[in-house]
C-alpha cells in the first residue's frame, strides 16, 4: 500500500518534472539508439564480410615464388590438411583503355581456369558472365576497378606485352574476395584506381601470352584443420623450394584483408565509443540533474524520513522515476536504433560493395543497448538518490546552509562595485555551486560532443593533406616499368610547362634487424631532394645523409629502431631470380609521414648496394616526380605516358580525390556522428540552461513583487547563464582537445598505429564553431524559460519555498 | 473620517479563477475604502479569499470584474509594466515563507529593494530598528526563522513605499517570535505614516488592529474599526 503510494508519487513527480525528465529521456533514448544502430552496423559488416570471405572460400595463406611448373599443385595437394589449392600466372603489365586513351596504368593480370570452378578465391559475378573455354580474348574486371573507370561488359581495355597491344573484351566484372579492398602489395597500401586494376582471363591466354604456358608463380590455398594450418604452410614452402619461394602469407596478413579487418576494427571502436560517449554524456547530465532534483525535494526526503520510511525505501523511490524514464527512453531508442541499423547496414553494404550481405536486426545487441539504457539511468540516479536517502530528516527541512560562507564574501571584493542587480549574476557563480556545477558540466559535454566528431574529420583531412603534400609533393609523377637513367629526368625537365623534375630510385625490400622482418619501399633520392621533402617529427626538415638511411615511423616501431642501428636489406625474391644477398644500412634518422612505411636512402648509395643483383644502368631509375605549370598539367601528362617503358602517370589532385573517395566511408559516419553529437549537445545544454531559469522560480517572483522587472530579471539570468556557460568554455575546449586525443588513440588498432602516423590536428574553427554554438544554444534556451517565468502565476510562485 | 486620504479603494471586485469547465468565485463583489497610516487586519479561514484580495492590491493579479485603486491609481488598467512600476513604488510585501534570496546575505537582501527607487530609507538603520545590526553579514540560511521574517520586513519598508501588505507574517513563526515581529511591523509603519494590511487566519492578531475585515467563501462578511487596538506584545494566541 505504502510501496504503491509512493510509486504514486514518483509518477506524478514525473509529470510534474515532465520537461527535465523528457529531456532526460531524449538523452538516453538517443544514446540507446546510436549504441544499438552503429554496434548492429558493425556486427551485420562483420558477420557479412565473414560469410563473404566464407561463400567464397577464401584461401588460409598463399606462396610466391619463380615460375614452377602447373603440376606442382598435384603434389601440394597430397600434404596432409590441406584443403583446396589454385595454382596460377600473375602478371603486372601496362594496360590501356579505350574509353581513355593515353591514360596508361598498371593491371595485374591473373589467370584462372575457365573448364571448372575455382576452389579458393572464387569471384562473384556481378555483371556480365564468366569466361568460357573458348574466351581467347576476353577478360573479367574487377568490380572497384570497373566502377572507377565506368567500365562494362562489351567494352574494350589494351594490354601492352612488350610494345605489342593486345585488346581484350570485358565479358564481366566480379568480386574477388582477394580485392574487396584493393590493395597491390604490402609495401603499397593505397592503390588508386586510377593507375591500377585487376583483372582475370583465361590462364592458357595469360600463359600463351607471356609465354608461361602450364607455368605458376603463385598458389593460394585452405586447409581443412585450422590448427595445423603453419604445419601446412612450412610443408607447402617445402614443396615449392626449388621455386624460390617467398615466405607464406596467412590469410590474417593478406594486404587486402588486413586492411579490411583493420577498416572493420576501427569501425567497432567508432561503433563503441561514440556510444559510449553519448551514454557519458547522458549519465553526467541524469546524474546533476537529478542532484539538483533532489536539492528541491529535501523537505518532502525530511518529511518520509521523519514519518519512518526507511533509507532504503527513499532510495528506491528516487531511483523508481528515473529508471521508469529509463526503461521508456530505452524501449523508444531501441526501435530508432533498429531502424538506424538497417539504413546505415544498406547504406555501408552498398559503399564497400559487400558481395553478401546480412542485414537483420541484432536482437541480442538490441537487449544490451536496452539493459544499458536502463542501468545508465540507474547509474545516475544512484549518487543522488543515495543521497537523498542520508539526509538526516531534521537536515532535511532545514534550507540548505551556503557551503562558501564567509570565503564567497571575500571573493564578492574582486567583484566590480555597482548596482547589486548587475553584481547578482557575477556573484552567484560562486555563490550557487551546485547550478554553476550542473552548467558546466552541461557546457563541457556539449562541447565535447561538437568538438569530437568535426575534430576527427579535420584530423583526417590534416593527415590527407600531409599525407598528399609530404609523400606526394608533386604534381605528376611517371612510374616506368623498366629501368630509366638520369637522361629521362633531363628529357622531362626541358618540356615546356615542367618546374622542376626529380628521379628516383624505388624498390620494394626486405628489412630485417633481430629476428624482426618488415616489408617496405627504399626509395633512392637526389640529395636535397624538393620533391620529397623529409620532416623530423618536430617538423624540421631532414636532409637525407652521404651514408645510412632515414626510417619511417612505422619501420622505427616494428623493428625498434634506434640511431645508429644497422639493418639488414634484401631484395624480395620475386624482383630478382638470383638468391638475395642482404646488405647493412646504418639507421642515420627518422622521419615523420603519414604512412610509415617508406625508408630514405641516397639514390646514388641505394644503386652501388643494388646495382649487381639487379643490374641497374648507371644513374637508374623507376620513376619521375615533377612539379608542372597548371596550364600544363594535361599535355605534361600526355608526354609522360608516351615515354618508352612509361607504366602509369599519377596526377596529384586526382590522387587526392582518390584518397578522399577512400575515407569518405569513414568520414561519413563521423559526419553523422557530428550530428547526433550536435543533438545531444543542444538537448544537454537547453535542459540545464532551462532547469537553471525554472528553479529559481520562487526567487523570481520575489523579485518581481519587490518592482524588479521581467527585462532586468532575463538580464541577469541571461548574464549568470553567458557567463558560466564562457567558464564552461575555458573548462571545457581544453577537455574537449584532450577528449578527442584519447578518442583517436583509442579507436585506432595498434597496426592502424604503427602503419599510419596521423596526429589530432583540431582547427580553430571547429573550437569556433563549438563556441558559438554553446553561446547560441544558451542564449536560445533562455528564452522559453524566461518565457515561462513572465508568464507565472505570481501569487502562487510566492507562496512556494524557495530552497 | 474628513480629512483622511484613502489609499486603497475597492470597487465591486471580484475575481473567479476557471479550472477546465469549473469556475471557482474567490472573491464576490467586494467594496473597500482603505485609509492611509490604518493597520487593517483581513480576517478569514483558508480558502476564503483573502490571499486573493492582497494580491488583488498589491498587483500580483488581475480582477475579473471591478476596479482597484491604490494611491488613486486604478491599477487593473495597468499593463505589466505599470504593475513592475506600481509594486516597486507603492507596495511592500511581506510573505509567510519570507521569500528571501538565498544567495544573497540579509544586508543584500534589503539592498536588492533599495536599489529600485530613487529614496531609498538607511539599510544599516532599519537593519538596527528590526534588531538585526550586526547580522546583515548573515545569509539566510544562518537565521532564524524571527530573523529572517525581520529581514523581509526590513526589505519591505527600505523602498519607503506608502503600502505594506503582509500575508500570513507570523505563520511560519512561534508565538513570541510572531509577537515580536508583529510589534516590529506595527511599530515601524506606525512610525512611518504607513497603511498595513495583515491577512492571516489568527484570530488573536485582530486585536491590535484600527480596522478588521472578515471575509467568508469570496466575501466581506464584516469590516469592523477597533476603537482600541491593544498593543502587539499584549497578543496571545
Amino acid at each position: 500500500m505504502v510501496g504503491s503510494l509512493l510509486l504514486r508519487k514518483a509518477v506524478r513527480d514525473l509529470r510534474q518534472s515532465a520537461a527535465s525528465f523528457v529531456a532526460i529521456g531524449f538523452m538516453v533514448a538517443l544514446g540507446v539508439a546510436f549504441l544499438i544502430g552503429a554496434y548492429s552496423v558493425y556486427v551485420n559488416l562483420d558477420r557479412s564480410y565473414r560469410g563473404s570471405y566464407e561463400r567464397l572460400r577464401f584461401e588460409d595463406f598463399s606462396i610466391r615464388f619463380n615460375a614452377a611448373p602447373a603440376r606442382v599443385v598435384s603434389r601440394l595437394k597430397e600434404i596432409p590438411g590441406v584443403g583446396a589449392v589454385e595454382g596460377r600466372w600473375v602478371e603486372d603489365t601496362a594496360l590501356e583503355l579505350d574509353e581513355k586513351p593515353g591514360a596508361k596504368m598498371v593491371g595485374r593480370l591473373i589467370g584462372i581456369p575457365v573448364d571448372r570452378p575455382l576452389t579458393t578465391n572464387q569471384l562473384k559475378l556481378l555483371e556480365g558472365r564468366l569466361l568460357g573455354p573458348n574466351d581467347d580474348r576476353a577478360i573479367l574486371l574487377e568490380a572497384n576497378f570497373a566502377k572507377h573507370h565506368d567500365l562494362h561488359p562489351g567494352e574494350d581495355v589494351t594490354i601492352e606485352r612488350n610494345g605489342v597491344r593486345v585488346p581484350f573484351s570485358v565479358v564481366g566484372v566480379v568480386q574477388s574476395c582477394e580485392y574487396l579492398y584493393v590493395v597491390r602489395s604490402k609495401q603499397e597500401l593505397i592503390s588508386m584506381p586510377d593507375t591500377f586494376g585487376v583483372m582475370f582471363l583465361s590462364e592458357a591466354t595469360l600463359g600463351r601470352l607471356y609465354g608461361r604456358l602450364g607455368e605458376i608463380n603463385e598458389i593460394h590455398a585452405t586447409v581443412s584443420d585450422a590448427s595445423r594450418r603453419s604445419s601446412v604452410m612450412l610443408a607447402a614452402r617445402q614443396a615449392l623450394a626449388p621455386y624460390d619461394p617467398e615466405i607464406p602469407v596467412a590469410r590474417e596478413d593478406q594486404p587486402s584483408y588486413q586492411m579490411l579487418q583493420q577498416d572493420v576494427q576501427g569501425f567497432q571502436a567508432y561503433a563503441v565509443l561514440f556510444p559510449l560517449l553519448f551514454l557519458g554524456v547522458a549519465v553526467a547530465s541524469v546524474s546533476t540533474m537529478l542532484t539538483r532534483q533532489v536539492h528541491t525535494q529535501r523537505t518532502v526526503i525530511g518529511l518520509l524520513r521523519s514519518l519512518g520510511f526507511s533509507k532504503s525505501a527513499v532510495l528506491v523511490h528516487f531511483l523508481t522515476g528515473t529508471v521508469l524514464v529509463g526503461g521508456v527512453a530505452s524501449l523508444s531508442g531501441s526501435v530508432l536504433g533498429i531502424w538506424l541499423a538497417d539504413v546505415l547496414s544498406r547504406f555501408y553494404m552498398a559503399q564497400l560493395q559487400v558481395p553478401y550481405p546480412e542485414i537483420v536486426p541484432r536482437w541480442n545487441v538490441t537487449l544490451f543497448g536496452v539493459v544499458v539504457g536502463v542501468l545508465t539511468c540507474a547509474t545516475a540516479a544512484f549518487s543522488p538518490s543515495r543521497q537523498a536517502a542520508g539526509i538526516p530528516p531534521a537536515e532535511a527541512m532545514r534550507p540548505v546552509a551556503p557551503s562558501y560562507g564567509s570565503r564567497s564574501l571575500k571573493l564578492d571584493r574582486w567583484l566590480p562595485t555597482g548596482s547589486l542587480l548587475m553584481r547578482i549574476p557575477l556573484r552567484n557563480v560562486f555563490r550557487q555551486p551546485r547550478r554553476t556545477f550542473s552548467t558546466l558540466v552541461g557546457v563541457v559535454s556539449a562541447l565535447c560532443l561538437m568538438v569530437m566528431a568535426r575534430g576527427l574529420l579535420d584530423s583526417m583531412g590534416s593527415a590527407l593533406d600531409k599525407m598528399i603534400g609530404g609523400m606526394f609533393g608533386y604534381d605528376v609523377r611517371v612510374d616506368f616499368v623498366e629501368f630509366q637513367t638520369r637522361r629521362t629526368t633531363e628529357t622531362i625537365r626541358s618540356w615546356p610547362g615542367v618546374v622542376w623534375a626529380e628521379g628516383t630510385l624505388e624498390l620494394p625490400m626486405e628489412f630485417r634487424k633481430g629476428g624482426r622482418t618488415y616489408s617496405a619501399l627504399l626509395n633512392g633520392v637526389e640529395p636535397g631532394s624538393k620533391l620529397r621533402p623529409l620532416v623530423d617529427a618536430h617538423g624540421a626538415s631532414i636532409e637525407v645523409p652521404a651514408e645510412g638511411a632515414i626510417f619511417g615511423p612505422a619501420l622505427r616501431s616494428r623493428l625498434q629502431l634506434i640511431l645508429g642501428d644497422i639493418v639488414w636489406v634484401s631484395l624480395p625474391e620475386q624482383i630478382t631470380p638470383e638468391a638475395s644477398r642482404a646488405v647493412p644500412i646504418r639507421v642515420a634518422g627518422f622521419n615523420q609521414e603519414a604512412i610509415g612505411t617508406q625508408v630514405y636512402l641516397l639514390r646514388s648509395e641505394m644503386e652501388r648496394l643494388f646495382r649487381r643483383e639487379l643490374a641497374l644502368p648507371g644513374n637508374a631509375i623507376t620513376s619521375v616526380a615533377m612539379k608542372v605549370d597548371p596550364a600544363y598539367l594535361a599535355d605534361v601528362r600526355r608526354r609522360a605516358l608516351d615515354l618508352p617503358h612509361a607504366g602509369a602517370a599519377m596526377v596529384q589532385v586526382s590522387i587526392r580525390a582518390m584518397v578522399q573517395r577512400l575515407v569518405e566511408t569513414s568520414r561519413r559516419f563521423v559526419l553523422i556522428m557530428e550530428v547526433f553529437g550536435y543533438i545531444l549537445a543542444f538537448a544537454t545544454l537547453f535542459n540545464t540552461i532551462t532547469i537553471n531559469v525554472l528553479e529559481r522560480r520562487a526567487e523570481m517572483a520575489t523579485l518581481r513583487t519587490l518592482g524588479v522587472s521581467n527585462g532586468q530579471i532575463g538580464r541577469m539570468v541571461a548574464i549568470e547563464s553567458l557567463i558560466v556557460a564562457a567558464l564552461g568554455l575555458i573548462v571545457g575546449l581544453p577537455i574537449a582537445n584532450g577528449f578527442v586525443h584519447l578518442f583517436w588513440q583509442a579507436a585506432q588498432t595498434p597496426e592502424q598505429q604503427e602503419l599510419f602516423s596521423f596526429d589530432v590536428q583540431i582547427l580553430p574553427t571547429t573550437f569556433l564553431v563549438a563556441a558559438v554554438a554553446v553561446l547560441v544554444i544558451c542564449s536560445l534556451a533562455l528564452l522559453p524559460a524566461l518565457r515561462t517565468v513572465q508568464r507565472m502565476d505570481l501569487a502562487k510562485a510566492v507562496k512556494e519555498r524557495s530552497t | 473620517m474628513p480629512g483622511v486620504e484613502s489609499v486603497i479603494e475597492l470597487d465591486g471586485v471580484g475575481k473567479t479563477y476557471r479550472t477546465g469547465s469549473t469556475e471557482v468565485h474567490a472573491l464576490v463583489d467586494a467594496n473597500l475604502t482603505i485609509d492611509r497610516g490604518e493597520f487593517v487586519v483581513i480576517l478569514g479561514p483558508s480558502g476564503c479569499g483573502k490571499s486573493t484580495l492582497m494580491n488583488l492590491i498589491g498587483g500580483l493579479d488581475r480582477p475579473t470584474t471591478g476596479t482597484v485603486k491604490v494611491g488613486g491609481r486604478d491599477i487593473s488598467k495597468l499593463d505589466e509594466r505599470g504593475l513592475t512600476r506600481f509594486r516597486r513604488e507603492t507596495v511592500g510585501f511581506i510573505f509567510q515563507f519570507f521569500n528571501l534570496v538565498n544567495t544573497l546575505t540579509a544586508y543584500e537582501n534589503v539592498q536588492l529593494a533599495a536599489e529600485l527607487v530613487h529614496h531609498p530609507m538607511d539599510i544599516d538603520a532599519l537593519l538596527e530598528a528590526v534588531g538585526l545590526a550586526g547580522r546583515g553579514s548573515h545569509f539566510p540560511s544562518e537565521l532564524s526563522g524571527g530573523e529572517q521574517q525581520r529581514v523581509a520586513i526590513a526589505r519591505a519598508l527600505v523602498k519607503g513605499a506608502p503600502v505594506m501588505l503582509c500575508d500570513e507574517p507570523t505563520g511560519e513563526l512561534d508565538e513570541e517570535t510572531g509577537r515580536r515581529v508583529l510589534s516590529l511591523l506595527h511599530q515601524t509603519t506606525h512610525d512611518r505614516g504607513q497603511t498595513v494590511l495583515v491577512v492571516t487566519h489568527n484570530a488573536a492578531i485582530a486585536a491590535m488592529a484600527d480596522r478588521i475585515i472578515r471575509l467568508r467563501s469570496g466575501r466581506i462578511l464584516t469590516d469592523e474599526r477597533n476603537e482600541h487596538p491593544v498593543d502587539p506584545e499584549e497578543v496571545r494566541w
